[in-house]
């Protein structure tokens, strides 16, 4: 196990590792300030790219970008009320009115300490958690595996959909679309009708750009906006007053990480949940909760902590289990596939190494994004002024190439382009993209491990202890809702009787 | 009444995961049968519920909707947005496959540009800087050799 901890500090200190982080982390915390690119559209329009990469150095190269677009997005919330992205909108409730109040330093200097720090400490946590849940992993056979991919879509499609039902839509059409081609099997043609395009299938990096990125292109376009109203950025005063306050803080930004770190593990859940819990028990433990809104440096230290302390818990549920520990690492599920290294239990024993690098990767990500972000946050904000009119081209351009590289046949652009389309309906009307994309990636890993499981234990081979848990988790945690109604109506009925 | 889209998307769910299910029937051993109907079924089903409940809705909230006639002048100008950006990303997409990426993307870039009312310049520069950053990109830094268009023989 030491060996490998070493190695692992070993690959990432590799020169070439420590260039492509940089860069990375520069990409990163630049997706995160501008509005209308995410993190997940950026690590979508960059699949196409990493497979031609060595697998250590893509792989950091993704990890380093979805680490620090967090870090960023607090900072145009801060100082322009705008977020970055998506999570950072609880950031601009308390960041902003500081700044208004002259206080836009001391908010940057808390919100980039916080994030650095909340980014850092869950990667040790992860790491100490690796030895402890080894024995677990490796308990788990085929039917357990099964079972445990079909858990896995279930709750990412009950939480990131609208509503459960659409979620599960998602995670079957997922599925059903991963199942299109030739089956190894039995040698049939299943969904290809007749044509050659479809006998191998639905390419991923076309299904996977069309969803995340040309659907955002098409929504951008939509919404009709053209530009982001640049505010005069003063110049900033009492950043180390900032870092000094999360210090001040120290139980509420660790409580904050801890609570993110574990939101980040529980498959399926986002940053915003993350942020929004924090921020509310920020609010709940204060001694002053009524001035929460009106600029307090703890509405911003208790976000941005959760924000970047999800990441390390997300990324050890994605290796360990090949579950995604929250939708941008549906993404990177597929990255691992393209690079040929399987996640889930025989990545942690096969790529150990490799598994801790990445976690290392998030904290050494963090801290260089954070003191980048500490000497150049007035600056980084003028670009969230850049001018959508020319997004719109620039990453189509990149994105179309991506899936000509990829696929090297432009019959892949039809594909994009209706993903792209069912993208942004199923973005609209509350259903689950990450929910069809974890289908999709996982569909054929399901039919295999289910089919075997068949065969070696017949049909009901999922009465065995773990798949048999693993199903009632599922289950009940599909009826949540409903049982929290039904269990409410007892109780009441129970008072009045 | 003014149908909601979310109704017009459950519908459609419906009728794929009927599809689904009448493909799946004849794949012709169980293996392959199995797991595509299972899905299909899980489709067809759920997406019943959500027809369902959004015509349950559709009751409730149609005379309301009726009225409000700014929402559906908003939709229309969206519809038509996107129809504009989808026909650009067709577009382009139509002219690499005929004429290569070199050509279509600084020619997309230009024409893009210039439809958005930009100036002459400004439009020339981005083209000619879209085509700077792919092909030492792409071409050298990367050694993807981009797609050159079927009327330059690419196949």
């Amino acid at each position: 196990m030491l060996e490998a901890y070493a190695s692992a500090v070993a690959i990432l200190f590799q020169p070439i590792n420590l260039l492509i982080m940089l860069l990375a982390v520069i990409v990163g915390l630049i997706v995160g300030i501008i509005p209308g690119i995410s993190g997940i559209t950026m690590v979508a329009l960059l699949l196409p790219f990493v497979f031609r990469m060595p697998v250590d150095a893509s792989l950091i190269l993704l990890i380093a970008l979805t680490a620090v677009v967090s870090t960023s997005g607090g900072i145009t919330s801060i100082l322009l009320n705008i977020p970055g992205e998506g999570p950072s909108v609880v950031t601009t409730l308390d960041g902003f009115p500081m700044t208004k109040k002259g206080e836009g330093g001391r908010a940057i200097g808390a919100a980039v300490t916080a994030s650095m720090a909340g980014g850092i400490v869950p990667v040790f946590l992860a790491l100490a958690m690796v030895p402890a849940i080894m024995p677990i992993i490796m308990a788990f056979g085929q039917p357990e595996m099964a079972i445990l991919v079909l858990l896995g879509i279930s709750l990412l499609a009950a939480l990131t959909g609208g509503s459960v039902t659409r979620g599960l839509i998602s995670g079957a059409l997922g599925l059903l679309l991963s199942l299109v081609g030739y089956h190894s099997v039995t040698g049939v043609h299943r969904f290809s009708f007749g044509t050659a395009f479809l006998y191998d299938g639905i390419e991923l990096i076309p299904l996977a750009l069309g969803l995340f990125g040309v659907s955002e292109l098409f929504h951008m376009a939509m919404s009709g906006e053209t530009a982001i109203v640049q505010k005069s950025v003063a110049r900033l005063s009492g950043v180390v007053e900032g870092m000094k306050d999360v210090w001040q803080h120290k139980w509420l930004w660790f409580r904050s990480t801890l609570i993110g770190y574990i939101i980040g593990i529980i498959p399926g859940i986002g940053a915003g949940v993350a942020t929004w819990v924090c921020y509310g028990q920020a609010k709940q433990t204060s001694k002053h909760p009524e001035k929460f809104g009106t600029g307090v440096v703890e509405g911003v230290i208790a976000p941005e902590a959760a924000d970047n302390a999800k990441e390390a818990g997300a990324l050890l549920t994605t290796m360990a289990l090949g579950i995604p520990g929250s939708p941008v690492m549906a993404l990177f599920l597929a990255a691992f596939l393209m690079v040929g290294v399987t996640p889930g239990p025989r990545m942690m024993t096969e790529h150990l190494p490799l598994a801790l690098t990445l976690l290392l990767g998030i904290a050494l990500a963090n801290i260089i994004g954070g003191i980048i972000c500490l000497f150049a946050a007035p600056y980084m904000a003028r670009l969230a002024s850049v001018n959508l009119d020319f997004l719109f081209p620039g990453i189509l351009i990149v994105a179309l190439i991506g899936i000509y590289v990829a696929t090297l046949s432009p019959m892949n652009f039809i594909v994009a382009l209706a993903f792209g389309l069912l993208g942004l309906v199923m973005r609209r009307y509350g259903y689950s993209r990450p929910a069809l994309l974890l289908g999709f990636i996982l569909g054929s890993m399901f039919e295999n491990y289910s089919l075997l499981s068949i065969k070696i234990y017949g049909p009901l081979f999922f009465i065995r202890p773990i798949p048999l848990t693993l199903l009632i988790i599922m289950i009940l945690l599909l009826n949540y809702s409903y049982l929290k109604r039904a269990l409410s109506g007892l109780r009441r009925r129970l008072t009045k009787a | 009444m003014k149908i909601r889209g979310s109704l017009y998307v459950a519908a459609f769910f419906l009728l794929l995961g009927l599809f689904g299910i009448i493909q799946s029937l004849t794949f012709r051993y169980w293996e392959s049968m199995v797991l595509p109907l299972a899905m299909s079924s899980i489709i067809f089903i759920l997406a019943a519920v959500e027809v369902g409940k959004e015509l349950r809705r559709q009751d409730n909230k149609g005379a309301a909707t009726e009225k409000v006639t700014g929402k559906e002048s908003k939709d229309s100008i969206e519809v038509r947005r996107l129809g504009l950006v989808f026909g650009w990303a067709a577009g382009f997409s139509l002219t690499i496959y005929l004429l290569g990426f070199y050509i279509a993307t600084p020619v997309f870039a230009f024409a893009y540009l210039k439809w958005r009312g930009r100036s002459w310049l400004t439009a020339i520069i981005f083209a000619i800087a879209m085509l700077a950053f792919i092909y030492p990109v792409f071409d050298i830094g990367l050694k993807a050799a981009l797609y050159r268009g079927l009327i330059f023989g690419a196949r």
